[in-house]
């Protein structure tokens, strides 16, 4: 009797596990993990942008998320709260006439607009660029363009793309894209007059002279037309065109014109799908990595241009501070928190406790450069071999703020709020009700 | 002087007399058990006319009405065996005179019973029926016309049991002792000279005032003649003590009640010289302590004067019941049954218990003069398998609630240690999120099981399974009568139902 006594007692004080708890944990995390919602593509998240700038929507946010196998362009919506639903009008990319999506296809956000732009190989034989607000819209292709004063035939895998502004014949100045394949550059400006449309232009090193092998695009603000950066993957040189040549041209060698600088970047040659990200009107971010292929060799870099506003001389192209060559670098955006300004950079085959998971890394861009050190670490809390965590990387306005958003395998995170590896805030909670 | 000569010689006188009168008796004893034992042998030979006279001579020598009934008992035999009505006429004189010399005889209806069967007899085979139409012819060279004599006993006649007794003589000198058998607590037996039938084995106790007790033990032989004379010496050392109570039957305990009872009120016992003390206590009535001074050839009397409340009878029986304890209101009655004790009256929970059995208990209200008989039956207890069973199974399930709650427990730990630190911050498709509340539900669904199954354990470890103990509970009223005894007086209870 007395042992039952026991017993019974001993089984009523056995505390009870609230399971809720890990509800209040749920909502406790400052990292929103979606896993691939009811879309065709069974590789989900293989390029992932900002779906609007931050002025569209009132409060909240949205990602654009390309999926592929099959190719769909879909849009994950952020409540306030950080929940994330799949909104309606998610497309199959097939149905724009891109039957054929690149592994890394380049997904770039208008500077002007909600606008983002798929830029992709498109059906075989040609480049596929799809352009919209929370839809994407095939715009007219360029290969086989006559531009040039013949047929010419244009690779049709894109090695580079960028948004730039282009000065119209009327009006405000336009954000376009812009896709270098091969040695040629692209622009698909439809509403240009037959005289002005925005032509393909090849580009050589007349030093050489050689064709330039365009890896990277970019652009920097001067003017009405944005001047063009352009990284060669042949020799890894650095080439500062005016934009306004493009308008017209149907080559272009470097040393022509007169507002044509080069620069030689520290002996690296950027591979397919390398970026050239604006840091502001004066600097840029040289994220270059190898094609895989060839390599995992990796370059981050900031440059910074110098104009002379007399116009007696040529601009100049400077690096900024010490390049970071972590290898294994695949895509990069930059953050800017208001505070400060970072680099997100993605290593989706670094090894992370023994797999090979994926991580991202922060670096600091300081009047003097990268900090060579990244100032955060970010990776799934439980990392899986194949995860691909940071394959590709998005900064996503939420709540009126910046905030970063990561690709992994068929998962999308996004961190509500981030911590340095020191302890405090990159930026506190942008979630309400927290 | 003239006196005392006169008192030398009737002394005398008187043991010359008695001399011979004790060897005159020792004789006619010699004499009739010669006659007793002759008369057997003739009996066993069928030589019953024999037998008779030789019973008859015994019976002159000593006058033991026994004797008388075996001289009846040989001719209803005879009278038997041969259907001879001229035997069973005197087998009826001689129960006649039976009866005369023992007015007091035990067998009296029994042998009145007799009588009256043997004259049926006589008459029927004296006027014998006339011959049905299908009977047998009437034998050739009867005289008697449609008379036909029977050829074998009646069928009433053969149904009496009819046999020569033995006899056992207890004789003291001096006569007038107490006779006691077996045990002196069933109470005086006869006193001597006796005769009478025994069978089997029996202590015989003699005792009389200032005489040292005689004890002897008989195998009595119902074809015998056993005689028992015991010679008690005097003891002039010994007091004599005359106990009683107005219970009569009340336990009598002397000196230390550890060597349990002597014997029931009344009872005369000698008892030596000096300070002795008595208890007599009787159920329901207080017991009675006294401290008696016993002088030497004086008689002392212990009279105990029992109070006490209305009592009833509580008879507890069954079967198995010699290996149960019997308790009321929690204390031990009997530990042992049957049990038979008196209860004062009013209600009182009775307890059987035995082990490996289920207990018995129920209230039970004893009234006053009643006997209140529980017959219980008490059912086996049932095995406790499926509650140990039960426990395992609540300490494995406890055990299992506790691993899983220490795993569920280790996750939120971790989780909530790696979302304050960052780093990196756990999100809210951490797969740890799931698994514990997966681990924290089923901690907490097998602490429900495993409560419910300890609380089943419970039910089942005192759950009154299989059919309970039972008990059939009569009253019966108990007549209370007054009794008048020799040297007693009290209140007797007989029991009627």
């Amino acid at each position: 009797m007395r042992t039952t006594i026991w017993f019974v007692l001993a089984a009523a004080s056995v505390p009870a596990c609230k399971w809720t708890e890990f509800d209040d944990l749920d909502n406790q995390t400052w990292v929103s993990s979606t896993k691939k919602p009811n879309v065709k593509s069974s590789d989900y998240g293989v390029a992932i942008q900002r779906g609007d700038n931050g002025t569209e929507s009132a409060s909240g946010g949205t990602l654009a998320v390309i999926g592929a196998g099959p190719g769909t362009y879909s849009e994950l919506a952020y409540s306030p709260t950080g929940a994330s639903i799949l909104k309606a009008g998610s497309l199959t990319l097939a149905d724009q006439g891109i039957t054929s999506l690149d592994a890394s296809p380049f997904l770039l956000a208008s500077p002007e607009s909600a606008e983002i732009a798929l830029i992709t190989t498109g059906d075989p034989g040609s480049i596929a660029v799809a352009t919209g607000t929370h839809t994407l819209k095939a715009r007219p292709l360029l290969v086989n363009n006559t531009s040039l004063g013949s047929t010419v035939t244009i690779a049709s895998t894109p090695d580079a793309a960028t948004y730039m502004f282009r000065g119209t014949v009327a009006g405000p100045p336009l954000a376009e894209p812009l896709v270098a394949a091969g040695d040629i550059v692209l622009g698909v400006a439809s509403d240009l007059p037959a005289s002005a449309k925005q032509p393909a232009c090849k580009l050589v090193d007349d030093t050489t002279p050689t064709p330039i092998q365009i890896r990277a695009l970019g652009a920097v603000s001067h003017g009405l037309t944005d001047d063009v950066l352009v990284w060669n993957g042949g020799d890894g040189k650095l080439y500062l065109y005016n934009g306004s040549v493009f308008n017209g041209c149907t080559t272009q060698s470097q040393s022509a014109a007169a507002d044509v600088a080069d620069v030689v970047t520290p002996a690296f040659m950027p591979g397919h799908g390398s970026q050239i990200l604006t840091i502001s009107r004066d600097r840029v971010l040289l994220a270059g990595h190898q094609d895989i292929a060839k390599g995992s060799d990796s370059l981050l870099q900031v440059y910074q241009v110098i104009y002379d506003d007399a116009g007696n001389l040529k601009p100049m192209l400077l690096p900024v501070g010490y390049p970071v060559t972590t290898e294994g670098l695949r895509t990069a955006a930059v953050l800017d928190t208001g505070d400060a300004t970072y680099v997100i950079a993605g290593y989706p085959t670094a090894i992370v406790d023994g797999k090979t998971a994926g991580q991202v890394l922060v670096f600091r861009i300081s009047d003097s450069g990268l900090e060579t050190t990244p100032v955060a670490t970010f990776h799934d809390a439980q990392p899986e071999n194949n995860q691909s965590f940071g394959r590709a990387v998005a900064v996503m306005p939420f709540q009126g703020k910046q905030v970063i958003a990561v690709a992994a395998d068929n998962e999308i995170f996004v961190y509500f709020r981030a911590q340095l590896g020191d302890g405090t805030s990159l930026y506190d909670d942008t979630r309400q009700g927290r | 002087m003239q006196s005392r000569v006169v008192f030398v010689v009737w002394m005398v006188v008187c043991a010359l007399a008695i001399q011979p009168a004790h060897g005159q008796s020792a004789d006619a004893l010699n004499k009739a058990q010669a006659a007793f034992d002759q008369a057997q042998s003739e009996f066993l030979q069928g030589k019953y006319d024999d037998a008779a006279r030789s019973f008859q001579d015994a019976y002159d020598a000593r006058p033991f009405p026994s004797f008388l009934y075996n001289v009846a008992a040989t001719y209803h035999t005879k009278g038997r065996k041969a259907s001879d009505p001229v035997a069973y006429q005197k087998a009826i004189d001689t129960y006649h005179k039976y009866l005369t010399a023992d007015p007091q005889a035990p067998d009296r209806d029994k042998v009145e019973k007799a009588i009256e069967v043997l004259e049926a007899e006589i008459k029927r085979l004296k006027n014998p029926q006339p011959a049905s139409a299908g009977g047998s012819p009437p034998p050739p060279g009867n005289g008697a016309t449609g008379a036909v004599p029977p050829a074998t006993s009646s069928e009433e006649i053969n149904k009496l049991e009819v046999k020569v007794r033995g006899l056992v003589v207890i004789e003291s000198e001096p006569s007038n002792a107490t006779i006691y058998l077996d045990d002196k607590r069933k109470g005086p037996f006869a006193t001597t000279p006796w005769s009478g039938t025994l069978e089997g084995d029996h202590k015989v106790i003699l005792e009389k005032r200032g005489y040292v007790v005689v004890e002897k033990t008989i195998s009595a032989d119902p074809t015998k003649l056993f005689l028992l004379s015991g010679a008690m010496a005097p003891a002039n050392f010994l007091g004599w003590v005359e106990i009683t109570s107005n219970v009569p039957g009340a336990d009598i305990y002397i000196d230390d009640k550890a060597v349990g009872s002597v014997g029931k009120t009344p009872l005369s016992q000698n008892l030596s010289k000096g300070k002795h003390t008595f208890w007599i206590s009787a159920d329901g009535y207080d017991e009675v302590r006294q401290e008696v001074d016993v002088i030497p050839n004086e008689v002392t009397p212990v009279k105990a004067q029992l109070r006490g409340s209305p009592v009833g009878k509580l008879n507890v029986t069954g079967l198995g019941i010699e290996d149960a304890t019997i308790s009321i209101d929690g204390k031990v009655l009997c530990e042992r049954g049957p049990c038979l004790k008196s209860l004062p009256q009013g209600e009182h929970t009775i307890t059987v218990t035995r082990p490996d059995y289920k207990s018995y208990a129920r209230r039970i209200t004893i009234q006053p003069k009643t006997e209140t008989q529980i017959r219980v039956t008490l059912a086996p207890s049932p095995g406790r398998g499926d509650a140990i069973t039960t426990y395992i199974l609540a300490l494995g399930l406890g055990g299992g609630g506790a691993f899983l709650g220490f795993q569920a427990n280790k996750y939120r730990d971790d989780l909530k240690k790696e979302i304050a630190a960052g780093r990196p911050p756990p999100d809210s498709g951490d797969p740890r999120l799931l698994k514990g509340k997966i681990f924290a539900i089923s901690a907490d669904a097998t602490f429900a099981i495993a409560g419910i199954t300890a609380l089943t354990a419970v039910y089942y470890t005192f759950r009154d399974k299989g059919a309970p103990s039972t008990g059939l509970v009569d009253v019966r009223a108990l007549a209370v009568m007054p009794e008048l005894g020799p040297g007693y007086a009290g209140l007797g209870m007989g029991v009627s139902w």
